[in-house]
C-alpha cells in the first residue's frame, strides 16, 4: 500500500471522451427526433430528408460498434458539401424562415454523429425543443397542435431518461412521469396563456412560399376565377356583429384590377402610396368625398393565409385596424404579408357614395382600353351607347343584352383566342363570372364610363352552430364597379343578369353537378353535403376549428383587455398585474400541491386494508369503531349489542390479530389473507 | 469537532470564493446537526438550477422571441407550457430527496492508506418513491441510489484515510438531479459515523521489546513462543490461531493453547522505545508492534503520555491500545 498514491486527492474519474449515450436514452432520442422531423418533411427537398435518414441510422451503427465517430475531416467534408447543397438549393432564400428551419434540422441530424459528451446529448434534446415549435409558424390546426404535444412528450421523455440510472429505466414510467408533469404545468399554462401581455413583432422575418396557395391572383384572365372552383379550400370566415346580411349582399373586395391589355385585367397604374390607414394623420381630400350612409356592418374576419397583402372586406370599408391600409382604389391592404391565418375587425357602411367627383387624370386612367383590339365588340358599344341615350340606359342594355342573347353560365367555358371579348361576345357566349365582368368593364369604357373590375368572393354558407359565414375559393367571384356622375362608383354584377342562382344560393347550388366543382377537393366532407348527418357533422367540426381559430390563435392583447373587463369595472394597471401574479401564484400552489401532497393512505398490511373495511361495513350500520378501541375490545362490545354476528365477528377478529401479530420472519401465505377476505366479504352478504 | 474539522480544511485566505465555501460549511453545520439517521425535509435540502437548467431557460427563451415574433399563439402556449415544466422540475428535483430516510455503518476500524468503508443505508417509508439519488463523499466514488420497487438500500463507499484518529470523511452529499437534470437538489448530511484510523504500521525491531520491561525482568518475545505450556477454557478474544483445533476435532471442546514466554510475561509499549523518533513515527511504530504481539498472544500494555493501558490480551484490548495510539 502506498500512502502517497492516495495523498493525491480524488479517484480519477473516467475520461469524457467515454461517455456513452445510455442505450434507452438513444432510443428516446432518435423517436422524438423521427417525430419532430415527420411535420418538416413536405417542405423539405428530398436529398435533405435522406441525409437525416442516413444520420440517423448511422448513429445506430456507432451505437451498435459497427462504425466509428466520423472524424475532423470527414466531418468537415460533409458540412461544407450539405452547406453547398444548401445554398444551391435555396439561392438567396437561404435565410428565409423555412431554410432556416431545414437547416437546423440538418445540424442536429449531423449533431448525431458526435454526440460522445452528455453535453451534446442535452443540446440535440434541446434543438429538438426548438425547432418542434417551428412547425407552429406554418400550422396551427387542433391536430397538429395534438401532434406538437406528443413530440414534446417524447423529447421530455428523453430529457428525463438522461438523469436517470441505466439499469432502473422503464420506458413506461418514464413516459407516464413525463405526461404527468406536462399535465400539471398547464394550470401555469393557461395562466400565463391568458395574462402575460403580447409583445409586438422585434423584427420581420421572410417565410418562404414553395408551397403554391390557392385563391385569388392580383391579375385575372378569362378561366382564372373558374379554377378556384374545383377548390373547396376555406378562404376566410367571417362573424357579424348583430344580424347576419342576406347572401346576395355579400360581395367581398379583395383585389381591384383597373388595367386591361386586351386580355387580361392587372393592377396597373392606379398603385401609387395615395393610402389611408388607421394611423395616418392626414386626410386624404379623396377620403373626405366618400358620404358614408346607411347601416353599419361590424365584423370579424379571419382569413387563411394568401403569401398576399390584400384583405377581403365588403363596400366600403373603414379601415379601424393599423395593420391595414386603404388603397384610393379602395382595395384594403395588409401591411405585412399574410402568410399565417389573420384575424381583423372590419366595420363596413353598405350605403354610399364613393368619389362622387374625378378629377380629369383619374377619368382618363379608368376609362383606358387598348387600341387595335377587340373592334368588333367596341363598335357594338358605341352603336348601343348612342341608342340608349344615358350612361344608366346604356347599363342596362348591356345587362339585357347579356340576359335575352343565348348566353351561358358555364365553369367550361369555350376557350378564347386573341380577341377575347369579341369571341365571348358573339361567338361561344359562354363564360364564368371573369368573362361577364371583363367584356362589361370593355363595353363600359369603350363609350368612356370609367369602370374597373373587382375580384373577390360572392356568398358563403353560414354555419347553423355558431352562426359564422364559411367562403370558400369556390365562392371566388369577379364584378364591375362603374363610376357615374354623382353617383361615383356604383357596383354592377353582369353575371347575376345571367345566372341569378350564382348570386342568390351560392355557386355550390348551381355547380354541384358539374364534373369541375369540387375537383380538387379530394374526400372532403363537402362531398357529402347531402347526407344529413355528415353535414351536421361537417357544420360541427367547422364550428370547433373556427372557435380555436378565434379564441386559441388569435388571443390578442384585445381580448386580454376584454377579459380583464369582464372582471373589473374600471380597469387598471395595478390591478391587471395584481390579478396576473395573483392567477400565476395561484396556479403554481395547484402544481405544487399535486406534486409534494403526501400519499392519501399509508401502505398498511394487506390484512389491515380488509379489517378496516369490515370496520367500515359495521360503522354503516351504526357500530362505529371508537378511536384507539383495539380489535378485541371493539369485538367484546359488538358482542354484546349484537349476538347475532357474534360467531362470524369472532372468527374475522380473531383471523385478524393471527394475520397481523405474527411473530416477525414469519410470512403469512397469500392463501391466509385470500380466506381472510372472503370471511369478510361472507360477512358483508349478512350484513346487507 | 467536526466543526473545527471543516474549518481547517478550508485555509484562511482572501479568495472570496473560498470564503464563501467556508461560511457556507459552517452554516450548513449548524443547520444541520449531525445525526445518526437523518431523514431529508424541507429545512435540510438544498436546491439550485443546473447549466443545463439555465440552458433549457435560453432556449426557452429564444423559443419566446421566435412566438413574439412570428405571432403564433400555440408557439407562446408552449413555450408557457414549459416554463411551468421548469417550475414544477424544482419541486419534483425537491421530492426525490425528501422524505429519505439515511444512516451509515461503518466497519469499526482502518488503519492509515487503507480506504475505509462506509456503507450508506436509504431507506423510504410509505408510497414515495426515489429515483437516481447520488451519494458521496468529497473524496469518494459517487454511487446512485434508486428505490423504486425496494424500501431500503445499502451502498459502499470507500474513503481513503490520510491522517489517524478520528475518520473525519467530510459531509455526506446526497444529491438528485432527476427528473429532468434541471436543477441539483442536495444535501450534506453528517451521520455521525464512528470509524477511527489507526497509525500506519512501521516495520521495527522488535527486540527492543525485550530490553523494555518495564519491571526490570528480561522478557524475550522472539524466543519461548512456541514452548507449549498448557491448554486453558477457551475465552471469546483468544486468537483462533492458538486454539488447540486438534482438541476441538476430538470432540473435546475449545481449548486455547498456553505457550510458555506469555504466561506472565508482561510486555510494556513505552513512549520511550522509540525516544529518537518524532510523535508520528513512534506512533506507527508502536503500532506495528502491536499487531506482532497481538499476533504472538503475550501480553502487552501501553504506556503512552496521558494514558496507560495494563498488559492484557485479545481482541478488544488490542482495539483498546490501537485506539489510544490513533487518539493520541
Amino acid at each position: 500500500m502506498n500512502i502517497f498514491n492516495l495523498t493525491k486527492g480524488k479517484p480519477k474519474e473516467f475520461t469524457r471522451s467515454s461517455y456513452l449515450v445510455p442505450r434507452t436514452s438513444l432510443a428516446w432520442i432518435l423517436c422524438s427526433l423521427v417525430a419532430v422531423i415527420l411535420p418538416h418533411v413536405v417542405r423539405m427537398p428530398i436529398w435533405l430528408v435522406l441525409v437525416c435518414a442516413l444520420c440517423i441510422i448511422g448513429r445506430v451503427l456507432i451505437f451498435q460498434g459497427r462504425m466509428s465517430y466520423p472524424g475532423p475531416i470527414v466531418k468537415t467534408i460533409l458540412v461544407v458539401l450539405i452547406l453547398w447543397l444548401m445554398v444551391a438549393q435555396y439561392g438567396r432564400d437561404v435565410f428565409a424562415t423555412e431554410s432556416t428551419v431545414a437547416i437546423l434540422i440538418v445540424a442536429i441530424s449531423l449533431k448525431l454523429l458526435e454526440m460522445h459528451k452528455k453535453s451534446d446529448v442535452i443540446m440535440v434534446i434541446y434543438l429538438c425543443y426548438f425547432t418542434v415549435i417551428a412547425e407552429f409558424i406554418w400550422s396551427q390546426s387542433i391536430p397538429i397542435a395534438v401532434y406538437i404535444l406528443f413530440c414534446i412528450l417524447l423529447i421530455s421523455a428523453a430529457l428525463m431518461s438522461l438523469s436517470q440510472t441505466e439499469e432502473y429505466q422503464n420506458p413506461f414510467r418514464t413516459l407516464k412521469l413525463s405526461a404527468l408533469i406536462l399535465l400539471q404545468s398547464i394550470p401555469l399554462m393557461l395562466a400565463l396563456f391568458i395574462l402575460f401581455p403580447r409583445i409586438a413583432p422585434l423584427w420581420s422575418v421572410p417565410l418562404q412560399s414553395s408551397t403554391a396557395r390557392t385563391g385569388l391572383s392580383d391579375s385575372m384572365s378569362p378561366g382564372d376565377i373558374g379554377n378556384l372552383i374545383g377548390s373547396d379550400e376555406l378562404a376566410f370566415r367571417v362573424k357579424f356583429n348583430g344580424e347576419n346580411p342576406r347572401p346576395a349582399e355579400l360581395y367581398w373586395r379583395a383585389i381591384t384590377l383597373d388595367s386591361f391589355n386586351g386580355r387580361e385585367w392587372s393592377r396597373g397604374f392606379n398603385i401609387e402610396p395615395q393610402f389611408l390607414g388607421a394611423g395616418a394623420r392626414d386626410d386624404r381630400a379623396w377620403f373626405q368625398d366618400i358620404e358614408f350612409q346607411g347601416d353599419i356592418l361590424d365584423y370579424n374576419i379571419i382569413m387563411e393565409p394568401t403569401d398576399n397583402n390584400w384583405v377581403y372586406s365588403l363596400k366600403i370599408p373603414q379601415v379601424l385596424d393599423e395593420r391595414m391600409i386603404m388603397r384610393r382604389d379602395f382595395q384594403v391592404d395588409s401591411i405585412r404579408n399574410i402568410s399565417q391565418r389573420f384575424s381583423y375587425d372590419m366595420r363596413s357602411y353598405m350605403n354610399n357614395r364613393l368619389d362622387a367627383s374625378l378629377n380629369q387624370r383619374e377619368l382618363r386612367q379608368w376609362r383606358r382600353i387598348p387600341s387595335g383590339s377587340n373592334e368588333q365588340s367596341f363598335e357594338f358599344a358605341v352603336n348601343l351607347r348612342e341608342e340608349s341615350g344615358s350612361d344608366q340606359a346604356y347599363i342596362q342594355n348591356v345587362l339585357a343584352y347579356f340576359r335575352s342573347e343565348n348566353f351561358f353560365y358555364t365553369l367550361q367555358p369555350a376557350l378564347l383566342g386573341a380577341n377575347p371579348v369579341d369571341e365571348f361576345l358573339f361567338n361561344t357566349r359562354e363564360g364564368f363570372c371573369e368573362h361577364y365582368a371583363s367584356s362589361f368593364t370593355f363595353l363600359m369604357r369603350a363609350v368612356g364610363i370609367p369602370a374597373r373590375v373587382v375580384t373577390g368572393y360572392q356568398g358563403g354558407e353560414y354555419n347553423p352552430y355558431d352562426d359564422t359565414l364559411a367562403v370558400r375559393q369556390y365562392d371566388a367571384h369577379a364584378w364591375s364597379e362603374v363610376w357615374l356622375q354623382d353617383q361615383g362608383w356604383v357596383r354592377v354584377d353582369p353575371t347575376a343578369a345571367v345566372a341569378p342562382d350564382r348570386i342568390e344560393r351560392g355557386s355550390q347550388f348551381v355547380f354541384q353537378l358539374e364534373d369541375v366543382f369540387l375537383q380538387d377537393a379530394g374526400l372532403s366532407l363537402l362531398r357529402f353535403r347531402n347526407s344529413l348527418f355528415l353535414n351536421d357533422l361537417r357544420y360541427r367540426l367547422e364550428m370547433i376549428d373556427y372557435s380555436w381559430n378565434r379564441f386559441v390563435l388569435n388571443y390578442d392583447q384585445g381580448m386580454q383587455f376584454a377579459f380583464f373587463s369582464s372582471l373589473f369595472k374600471e380597469v387598471t394597471r395595478e390591478k391587471i398585474i395584481v390579478t396576473a401574479l395573483g392567477f400565476i401564484f395561484f396556479s403554481i400552489a395547484i402544481m405544487v400541491f399535486f406534486v409534494l401532497r403526501k400519499p392519501s393512505r399509508k401502505e398498511l398490511h394487506p390484512a389491515t386494508d380488509l379489517y378496516l373495511g369490515y370496520c367500515d361495513g359495521l360503522a354503516k350500520q351504526g357500530f362505529v369503531r371508537a378511536r384507539g378501541e383495539t380489535p378485541f375490545a371493539y369485538f367484546d362490545r359488538l358482542r354484546n349489542l349484537k349476538p347475532a354476528w357474534s360467531k362470524q365477528m369472532c372468527d374475522i377478529t380473531d383471523k385478524y390479530i393471527e394475520l397481523v401479530y405474527k411473530r416477525p420472519g414469519q410470512l403469512n401465505h397469500p392463501d391466509d389473507v385470500k380466506e381472510f377476505k372472503n370471511k369478510i366479504h361472507q360477512f358483508h352478504m349478512l350484513l346487507y | 469537532m467536526i466543526a473545527t474539522s471543516q474549518t481547517e480544511a478550508y485555509p484562511k485566505t482572501l479568495n472570496p470564493y473560498l470564503i464563501w465555501r467556508r461560511r457556507f460549511g459552517q452554516w450548513v453545520v449548524r443547520r444541520i446537526p449531525p445525526s445518526k439517521n437523518i431523514e431529508l425535509h424541507l429545512n435540510n435540502i438544498f436546491i439550485i438550477p443546473t447549466m443545463q437548467g439555465l440552458g433549457f431557460c435560453f432556449v426557452l427563451a429564444l423559443m419566446f422571441i421566435g412566438a413574439i415574433n412570428y405571432e403564433t399563439s400555440l408557439a407562446f402556449a408552449l413555450v408557457f407550457l414549459l416554463i411551468g415544466v421548469f417550475i414544477l422540475a424544482i419541486f419534483y428535483t425537491y421530492r426525490n430527496l425528501s422524505g429519505l430516510h439515511l444512516s451509515g455503518l461503518t466497519d469499526g476500524s482502518v488503519f492509515v492508506g487503507e480506504n475505509a468503508e462506509i456503507t450508506i443505508i436509504v431507506n423510504r417509508h410509505g408510497k414515495r418513491t426515489y429515483e437516481a439519488i447520488e451519494l458521496g463523499f468529497e473524496k469518494s466514488r459517487k454511487v446512485v441510489a434508486n428505490l423504486i420497487e425496494n424500501k431500503e438500500q445499502r451502498l459502499s463507499l470507500f474513503v481513503p484515510t490520510l491522517k489517524r484518529g478520528q475518520l473525519n470523511p467530510g459531509r455526506l452529499r446526497v444529491e438528485t438531479f432527476y427528473p429532468f437534470g434541471l436543477h441539483r437538489a442536495w444535501s450534506l448530511v453528517d451521520l455521525d459515523l464512528n470509524c477511527l484510523v489507526y497509525p500506519i504500521p512501521i516495520e521495527c525491531d522488535l527486540n527492543i521489546l525485550n530490553t523494555s520491561d518495564r519491571d526490570g525482568g528480561k522478557v524475550n518475545i522472539t524466543r519461548g513462543n512456541d514452548d507449549f505450556y498448557n491448554l486453558r477454557e477457551y475465552q471469546p478474544g483468544d486468537p483462533l490461531k492458538h486454539v488447540a483445533w486438534k482438541n476441538f476435532a476430538k470432540g473435546q471442546g475449545m481449548y486455547t493453547k498456553q505457550y510458555s514466554s506469555n504466561i506472565d510475561d508482561k510486555i510494556w509499549l513505552s513512549w520511550s522505545l522509540f525516544s529518537e523518533l518524532s510523535k508520528e513515527d513512534r506512533l506507527s511504530r508502536l503500532c506495528y508492534c502491536v499487531l506482532k504481539l497481538d499476533a504472538s498472544g503475550v501480553d502487552y500494555g501501553l504506556d503512552i503520555p496521558e494514558c496507560v493501558i495494563e498488559p492484557n490480551k485479545g481482541i478488544a484490548h488490542y482495539h483498546s491500545v490501537l485506539r489510544a495510539l490513533a487518539l493520541f
